[in-house]
């Protein structure tokens, strides 16, 4: 048997988008002593990971950073789009809701950069975040991370989704049928 | 198997920590391939529903 190499195909899904333009303190959100105990939590796992963070305060809205990624989806660069903002946010502790940041990924992806932060306020663009909420509504998303894996030639009926953080032997698995099971196992519901 | 790393970094999720880290994932992924190698050939995807939040 060879290796085959799943294609990650990330989607934008806004968690809160009762988010207030200017985000929310996380303080505020959580309290700060758990935010505290998160914050700790989180540099340990990330140390173990290799991985830098940052320590951003607030939580944004990110529905224009979201329309972003689409415009940059049409050009074939939403996978640097999402890095490059979740860089900016998680790494950099910068303003994804700001006009400077939106146009600086933009023109990593290749786009003019007024237009495309005055396209992320655009009907247009604005409307294909909406079409993913609504199939995120349909297939059951009501959290994030989730998770589908769609075989080739997928219709809705086969996907096989589960919401969370999961254990590589169930991300890992086989085959799509030992991942469904995997899954299940792991109290993953069908979505 | 290989496993990249933004699998091992699921793998950490597991553990239960709180919602903070379960953002972790995507800075793994920002930080190596967003692939993860299995050993069958059935050409897949897996579609990630996720904020930057």
């Amino acid at each position: 048997m060879g290796d085959f190499v799943l294609e990650l195909d990330w989607v934008g899904f806004e968690l809160e988008p009762s988010t207030p333009r200017g985000g929310r303190d996380l303080a505020e959100l959580f309290g700060a002593d758990r935010v505290a105990g998160m914050r700790s939590q989180l540099r340990d796992v990330a140390a173990g990971l290799g991985v830098r963070m940052g320590e951003p305060p607030r939580v944004p809205n990110t529905r224009r950073a979201m329309a972003l990624v689409e415009q940059c989806r049409a050009v074939g660069a939403v996978d640097l789009a999402r890095n490059a903002l979740m860089d900016a946010h998680w790494v950099h502790g910068r303003d994804i809701e700001s006009d400077a940041v939106l146009a600086e990924v933009a023109g990593l992806a290749g786009l003019e950069p007024a237009a495309a932060v005055a396209g992320c306020d655009a009907p247009a663009w604005l409307a294909r975040v909406d079409a993913t909420r609504q199939t995120a509504a349909r297939w059951g998303v009501t959290g994030i991370p989730t998770f589908f894996l769609l075989p080739e030639g997928w219709t809705e009926t086969d996907r096989a989704g589960w919401s969370g953080p999961q254990p590589v032997k169930v991300v890992g698995s086989r085959s799509v049928g030992e991942l469904r099971a995997a899954a299940r196992r792991v109290g993953a519901s069908a979505r | 198997m290989e496993v990249t790393r933004p699998a091992r970094a699921c793998e950490r999720y597991a553990s239960g920590l709180g919602l903070l880290v379960g953002r972790l994932w995507y800075a793994a992924v920002s930080a190596g391939a967003p692939t993860l190698a299995l050993e069958e050939r059935m050409p897949a995807t897996l579609r990630v529903f996720s904020d930057f939040v």
